[in-house]
């Protein structure tokens, strides 16, 4: 085992992809502190009318977590990918090392890159948070938010790598592991609508100004579309247990779940790591 | 003998399709195994077992007398170096960093030899070329230098001279000849171009539809595919007797043809065998090559 991890972090280390991956990273990174300053700049007094949390950097540091999303996918689907295309897997099978180990070392590996790649962006937010705007969360509460949303990550990278590993074309697993991506994201953007939609739609009536006739009235009605019951309930459920919807809470600094989301995690972490370990153990492999 | 591997009724099933059906073969330490055999035989599905690609259906084979189901086999795998197919190699890496990636997995303390091996295969002179730049021949000996990181005893190469130029298939034969003769590496090679494998196979093994249909030496091949005259006669001591006499060298088919390994002069021979009251029933000379050899071995009208 130690000898697949250190050949692996030694390719990973000289990996281009992994080094855009941390480039894409630190470079959003920057771009959304440059841009909120560039418009603090502006629009000065507007910002200042508006609470602090606006004019600082605390809702930047988390939310770019969300669209690295996609840049993990890309960097384990080529990681993984390349040891089928290249057909180097072959390389420690025939050699005699164990399933299980070359299936753990490609998730230990692949988790460390993407722990690199959120890292890098946090620790690049918060510096230049620090030195351009401000940063008005504590250390105890980034310190929280950043292991919430790195154990997403790597629940994250865990079904990518199941995927990657059993998936034996590389365009093919790369491109499965991207579509699942964006299938969370959007199910995530859609759980948050639905749970934040209104009870109730609220009264309103329109009036003619110069005649003071009532043009439009409406009494506060209770919305269709509001989720109640089991369906809320699978709907709360699956915002706390999905990954991508855990790293959108953490981005809208909504922690009142988080041991909850941390379980859920933990928890499929360890289910498709061993479902790969069983899968991959009994595959074919070519 | 000693085997480096042996495989006893070795089956693989993919879904409706039987690509091996009770393989049993023996390959010999210090040989070079040729394993002939059509497209489509099972030859890579075997390699693709022993190299633990892939488990097998029902049978069993040992590695250098440890069965495949020891909990210790990774130790007789660690004696064993593979090209499968297409060479292993990573191709955004030079021959170099292939190399010592290969080391890292083996667990090599040091990167020391990598030099030599280079050498070996000839691509010393590659220096900071990746991979994918490298011709089909050099990307196939860089895949048998990765397989002889480990200072493997035994080496399978599936198809290795596939698509190579000429200059290529001399290169390879060359270096599986050097290192078999200087290194005494057994070389499991897998082939169905059977002329390259008659200038290198010390053993064969022919294939066919997943089953082993003959194991022979070279020599015993040679023996019989020699230029010979084949005679059907009544007597077959009296021709025995008649042979003897002549001192010519010749083989009893069964009880009314032999093989006789000499030029006859048919005249002597019938007036000989005349004189013994035997009959000569039929004459023809024949020569067989390695090909006509698999020919009728497997039956040459299938496809």
């Amino acid at each position: 085992m130690n000898q697949l991890l250190r050949a692996n972090f030694s390719r990973l280390w000289k990996s281009g992809i992994f080094r855009l991956c941390i480039l894409f990273s630190v470079g959003m990174s920057g771009f959304m502190i440059f841009m909120r300053y560039m418009d603090i700049q502006k629009n000065p007094e507007e910002y200042a009318k508006l609470s602090i949390e606006y004019s600082s950097a605390d809702g930047l540091l988390f939310v770019g977590a969300l669209y690295l999303l996609f840049a993990a996918a890309v960097l384990v689907g080529i990681f993984v990918g390349t040891e089928y295309s290249d057909g180097t897997i072959r390389n420690k099978l025939i050699i005699g090392h164990r399933r299980p180990a070359i299936y753990l070392s490609n998730l230990l590996v692949c988790s460390a890159a993407n722990g690199i790649v959120f890292l890098s962006h946090i620790a690049t937010a918060w510096i230049l948070g620090k030195l351009f705007l401000t940063v008005e969360m504590s250390a105890k509460e980034i310190l929280q938010f950043t292991l919430l949303e790195l154990l997403s990550f790597l629940a994250l990278t865990a079904l990518f790598v199941l995927l990657a590993m059993l998936i034996q074309s590389k365009a093919a697993s790369s491109v499965t592991i991207l579509i699942l991506s964006i299938i969370l994201l959007f199910a995530t953007l859609t759980i948050q609508q639905k749970l934040e939609a209104p009870e109730y739609y609220e009264a309103y009536s329109y009036i003619n100004e110069e005649t003071g006739e009532v043009i439009e009235e409406q009494e506060r009605e209770k919305n269709p579309n509001y989720l109640t019951g089991t369906k809320r309930q699978v709907y709360s459920f699956l915002n706390d247990f999905l990954p991508s919807s855990q790293l959108y809470q953490v981005a809208m600094h909504e922690s009142d779940h988080a041991g909850q989301m941390a379980g859920y995690a933990g928890l499929l972490l360890l289910v498709s790591t061993g479902t790969g370990i069983i899968a991959f153990r009994r595959k074919d492999l070519k | 003998m000693e085997y480096v591997l042996q495989t006893n009724a070795l089956c693989k099933q993919y879904r409706n399709f039987q690509a091996l059906h009770n393989l049993t073969m023996h390959v010999p330490k210090g040989s070079i195994y040729g394993f002939v055999g059509r497209n489509g035989a099972g030859k890579t599905t075997l390699i693709r077992l022993i190299t633990g690609l892939q488990p097998a259906t029902s049978g069993e084979y040992t590695l250098y007398g440890r069965k495949n189901t020891a909990h210790d086999i990774s130790r007789s795998r660690r004696r064993m170096g593979a090209v499968v197919e297409t060479p292993s190699i990573y191709l955004s890496m030079t021959a170099e960093e292939n190399l010592r990636e290969q080391y890292r997995i083996l667990g090599q303390p040091s990167f020391d030899s990598i030099p030599k091996l280079l050498e070996l295969v000839g691509l010393s002179h590659t220096g900071k070329k990746k991979a994918k730049n490298f011709s089909l021949g050099m990307r196939q000996r860089l895949g048998i230098a990765v397989a002889l990181a480990g200072n493997p005893d035994f080496l399978v190469l599936d198809e290795p001279i596939n698509g190579l130029d000429p200059q290529g298939i001399v290169e390879i034969r060359e270096l599986i000849l050097k290192l078999n003769r200087e290194q005494q590496i057994t070389v499991l090679i897998s082939s169905h171009i059977l002329d390259e494998l008659s200038r290198l196979a010390t053993h064969y093994g022919f294939i066919d539809r997943g089953r082993i249909v003959k194991e022979i030496s070279a020599t015993e091949l040679e023996q019989s595919c020699r230029k010979c005259v084949r005679v059907t006669v009544s007597d077959i001591k009296a021709l025995a007797r008649v042979l003897d006499a002549m001192q010519l060298e010749y083989s009893i088919l069964d009880d009314t043809t032999a093989d006789i390994f000499a030029k006859v002069s048919v005249t002597k021979l019938v007036n000989a065998l005349n004189a013994e009251h035997c009959e000569v029933l039929t004459m023809n000379e024949r020569e067989e090559s390695l090909e006509s050899y698999f020919m009728n071995l497997v039956g040459g009208d299938r496809t």
